[in-house]
């Protein structure tokens, strides 16, 4: 086990290496590199040499390359174009987009888990028709449009939810200090606050998760339900019940935690559109601002993040996967 | 014989010792061409402590028959008709939350895939268990040791460490030995074996028939074995019945019908077995295929294949009639 | 048991091997060497269309797709308006529910007609789309059967970077590179969806030729002098084409999307060109004084394509017999 996790560790490291030098050529080779387009932003000429300067563009690629990772890793990010860390400018960001991930993640699998095990069950009911239909149109739906069509219905036109933004304006920011002083003053509030603005972006996110995730277990649990250890199991006079919940529920649900890393670069992208409609303060919507603002130093550094993100969830779910099932033995 | 046997005389008769009765068992599978009938009128009876062996090739109905008296066909099938008395109730218009508590205590069904029938994510030792719990109250602890015990009479080394393992560390062998361990563990009254050793190797195929011979002769069980392999059936059985495209063909004791089957069904699938010192003798293949489910010939299903086939044999379907003057032997065939 | 196809004459020990009935995959690897190739072949596509057919939803995609198709071919013949041409109505903003061709799904704030943005951006979505699949799929084909052909060194090297590929954040890249670029141009946006989108299609690619090079046929070809890139693409990949389609058509649909959300983001297409994700970008800041018509339109009908096409490739999927595969 741990010479599997060591050469996954490296396995991952070796990836890393390949994507830090696409994501720096990439800022390098653009048409006149990082500080022309932070120049045309400030419209100043004499900061461009200062800026080759600071930054070591004069100097081969290989060496400004070395400089920039090296950077990196002793955790110095750089700063944004504002002169700010770069680094806390994104850990300002992280906890809405954690909030609005670890929310929407748990009622998709709330809802999309009992929903493809409910229509495997019943398979050609009128039931699974309609589900599946759905759950066509659910992952054909195109996130920023229903984000949109979602603002003007119950935004706009019943409005019941607020539009954009994570807390109210009057009160403060969320995860701040005067946040938390208020949340200790009057938790309802607060939370409520939070609650109503989460509802719209989350229920973005969900759709096509759900779709995805349902449509899954659903496939899943068809499998399994047609497996030989599960007419062992009727033939054994079990409850239909302790069937389908032990036997069946607990082999179909298995490869969805692989399914949940494979999906997790098109969540980024997810989070990317969906922060960017509601203004919803995380790290997608920095990345979007950041690039708008040519703060490229930001953009690199939530590049890196969510390329480590996607490989450490990868790791952790086959992890996981050993740990919950006792064929797979990783030695 | 005649399928329609009133209530009363019926009622006597399973006083009589009689554990098992299938009377006229239709069992349909729906397809997208038409319907198949996979089962058509089956009838046979077996007595207590009793040994049944039904022989046939794969698509004659026999895996199907076995899945109806536990009441598992799945969709697209169904079970179209007929009766199946088990001690005196009739299982098929028993109510499903009785006929569970009959599945694995009463009957009890051992499948021919050792190595899927398990299920993956459990230990051996719940496995087993979890039947004794379901039909008998008994604690975690004292069912694990019923494990234990049950493991021992299948001829599972050290057993107190076996039950902690998944099916994933043992060979098709154990766990078709742990398939049956599992099948007496509430002493059951019937015990079907549905191709036990098909899947397994020659030798472990040896080990598995003489383990549930001798526990046959140990537990007093009904065992009702389905092989398409009459070499196994001679070994292990004392009737035999042949099917064929879903219906008997032939019923009768196992030494009776090897010394002069009457069926020329019968008579090809003996002749099709390799003897000894006939070495250089061409063996002999019954000509021509199981025929389509979905068009079925009118009269005799054998007649396309039949060698002694007669005029009347592809109009009419002949019946399932006693033989001999003791009565013991049936045969469906034109030629009696 | 139940499978009439799978019913042996004389199991019961017939000593002499029973042939053993090739499945339908193995079975189309030897017509591809047989004689018989015609006969095979027509069987083959007849049995693809009486499992196309049966799949409804299929051919209703099918049905649905093609009309948009006819929209993106005859889309600026009918439109009421070009880009260029300044707003046919000078009252900006209008839900008009009067019946003219010109006010049928309203007009954004500067005059033009929804319409026009409907009908010239269905041309945008399914060439940038149609195009982006090919070339990623072209690319990934190209690596993945060089990966699965020659194995060993030079699979490991290929598969750690489309490892590389597979991890990087498609969406925010492709935003990323497009703002560089500059966008604007439907075919920088092409290169950008290929480039970084073929990863997945190598790794199936490359499954297959896995299997498929260790085939009788392959070890004959070679044992001929067959050169390997005649192997790889003359031998190999024809019977690896039926998931190349699948993946291919579905490959279709993302990229819809994604060109619909870069244009969305401002990044992507600019006007003078028209697509879908231009009119929601403008809707989007509209939407809180109630425009709803704006965004509705456009996006129904890019979701309409993108379902029709699922449900096509869905079909697909399930005529040719494509099971999922995993590497690994």
């Amino acid at each position: 086990m741990t010479t599997y996790i060591i050469r996954r560790l490296i396995q991952s490291t070796i990836i890393m290496f390949g994507l830090s030098i696409i994501f720096f050529f990439m800022l390098h080779l653009a048409p006149g590199g990082p500080c022309d387009v932070f120049i045309q932003s400030q419209r100043q000429v004499i900061q461009h040499e200062l800026c080759v300067k600071t930054l070591g563009l004069h100097k081969p690629l290989p060496v400004q390359y070395w400089y920039w990772i090296s950077g990196y890793l002793h955790g110095n990010f750089g700063k944004t174009t504002g002169g700010q860390l770069v680094s806390s400018t994104i850990l300002a960001a992280l906890p809405v987009t954690v909030l609005l991930a670890t929310v929407s993640y748990f009622f998709q699998q709330i809802i999309a888990l009992p929903l493809g095990m409910f229509s495997a069950l019943r398979q050609y009911s009128f039931f699974d028709t309609v589900f599946t239909f759905m759950s066509y149109v659910g992952l054909s739906m195109p996130t920023f449009w229903l984000g949109l069509m979602l603002i003007y219905l119950f935004g706009v036109h019943f409005a019941v939810f607020p539009v954009g933004l994570v807390t109210d304006t009057h009160l403060p920011v969320f995860w701040t200090h005067d946040w938390f002083v208020a949340l200790a003053h009057d938790p309802p509030l607060i939370i409520g606050d939070l609650a109503r603005h989460l509802v719209l972006p989350a229920i973005t996110l969900m759709v096509v998760g759900v779709a995805a995730d349902s449509r899954f277990m659903r496939a899943s649990m068809l499998d399994v339900i047609h497996q030989d250890y599960i007419r062992t199991a009727k033939a054994k006079g079990l409850k239909r019940r302790t069937v389908i919940f032990k036997h069946a529920f607990r082999n179909a649900v298995l490869p969805i935690i692989t399914n949940i890393a494979l999906y997790l670069p098109t969540l980024v992208g997810g989070f990317v559109i969906t922060e960017a409609i509601f203004s919803y303060a995380g790290v997608g919507n920095l990345f979007v601002q950041s690039i708008t603002s040519h703060d490229y130093g930001v953009v690199q550094a939530l590049l890196m993040l969510s390329a480590i993100a996607v490989l450490l969830a990868n790791l952790l779910a086959d992890l996981t996967y050993a740990w919950v099932d006792p064929r797979i033995r990783y030695d | 014989m005649s399928t329609e046997i009133s209530q009363h005389e019926l009622m006597q008769e399973t006083h009589n010792g009689r554990l098992l009765r299938v009377e006229g068992l239709r069992t349909y599978f729906k397809t997208m061409d038409g319907i198949v009938k996979a089962v058509d009128g089956v009838s046979f009876d077996m007595p207590e402590g009793s040994s049944l062996g039904i022989v046939g090739e794969s698509g004659c109905g026999k895996s199907v028959t076995s899945l109806s008296i536990m009441r598992l066909v799945e969709r697209p099938g169904w079970i179209a008709g007929g009766r199946i008395w088990f001690h005196d109730k009739d299982l098929l218009h028993l109510p499903e939350e009785q006929m569970r508590q009959i599945r694995g205590d009463d009957i009890s069904m051992v499948f021919q895939e050792p190595m899927t029938s398990l299920n993956p994510v459990y230990t051996l030792g719940d496995q087993v268990a979890e039947v004794v719990r379901v039909h008998r109250k008994v604690s975690r602890k004292e069912a694990m040791n019923r494990a234990i015990e049950l493991f021992k009479l299948v001829g599972i080394p050290s057993p107190e460490r076996r039950i902690k393992d998944y099916p994933h560390n043992m060979s098709g062998g154990m766990r078709q030995r742990v398939m049956i361990a599992m099948a007496l563990a509430n002493d059951p009254d019937l015990l079907i074996l549905d191709e036990p050793t098909t899947a397994l190797d020659v030798t472990i195929q040896a080990q598995i028939l003489e383990l549930v011979k001798d526990l046959q002769q140990r537990v007093n069980t009904a065992v009702m074995l389905i092989t398409h392999d009459l070499g196994v059936v001679t070994e292990m059985s004392d009737r035999i019945i042949v099917m064929y495209a879903g219906r008997v063909v032939e019923d009768g004791d196992v030494l009776s019908v090897l010394k002069d089957p009457l069926h020329p069904y019968t008579k090809g699938l003996l002749a099709s077995i390799p003897s000894l010192g006939k070495k250089n003798q061409r063996l002999n293949v019954i000509a021509g295929a199981v025929p389509n489910p979905l068009r079925m010939p009118q009269g005799c299903k054998f007649a396309p294949r039949c060698p002694y086939v007669m005029d009347v044999c592809r109009n009419e379907e002949p019946e399932l009639l006693t033989q001999g003057e003791h009565g013991e032997r049936k045969v469906r065939c034109w030629l009696y | 048991m139940q499978d009439p196809e799978l019913m042996e004459t004389a199991v019961l020990s017939d000593q002499e091997p029973t042939p053993i009935a090739p499945s339908d995959s193995s079975r189309m690897l030897m017509g591809a060497e047989d004689d018989q190739l015609g006969i095979r072949q027509l069987s083959q596509m007849q049995l693809f269309w009486i499992r196309f057919r049966r799949h409804k939803v299929a051919l209703v995609g099918a049905v649905i797709l093609a009309f948009f198709v006819v929209l993106a071919i005859i889309g600026p013949y009918i439109s009421p308006e070009t880009y260029e041409g300044s707003g046919w109505n000078p009252v900006a903003l209008n839900w008009a529910p009067q019946w003219s061709w010109h006010y049928l799904m309203g007009t954004d704030a500067n005059g033009h007609s929804i319409l026009m943005y409907v009908l010239l951006g269905a041309r945008t979505s399914l060439e940038v789309g149609v195009l982006s699949a090919f070339v990623a799929t072209l690319i990934g084909i190209l690596v993945g059967a060089v990966s699965g052909y020659f194995g060993g060194w030079v699979d490991a090297v290929w598969m750690r970077i489309t490892d590389v590929f597979l991890t990087l954040p498609f969406l925010p890249l492709v935003i990323l590179v497009s703002a560089y670029l500059g966008g604007g141009n439907a075919y920088i946006i092409v290169a950008i969806f290929g480039f970084l989108g073929w990863s997945s299609v190598a790794r199936l690619i490359r499954s297959y030729y896995l299997t498929l090079r260790e085939q009788e046929f392959v070890d004959a070809a070679r044992a001929v002098g067959v050169s390997h890139s005649r192997i790889m693409f003359r031998h190999i990949l024809p019977n690896a084409l039926s998931p190349v389609i699948v993946s291919f058509t579905l490959a279709v649909a993302g990229f819809i999307v994604g060109e619909a959300a870069i244009d969305f983001l401002t990044v992507g297409i600019r006007p003078p060109s028209v697509s879908w994700g231009i009119a929601l970008a403008g809707a989007q800041n509209n939407l809180i004084l109630g425009n709803w018509w704006w965004a509705f339109f456009p996006g129904v009908c890019l979701l309409l394509v993108v379902l029709a096409i699922n449900f096509l490739g869905d079909g697909l999927r399930d005529a040719l017999d494509v099971r999922a595969k995993t590497s690994e």
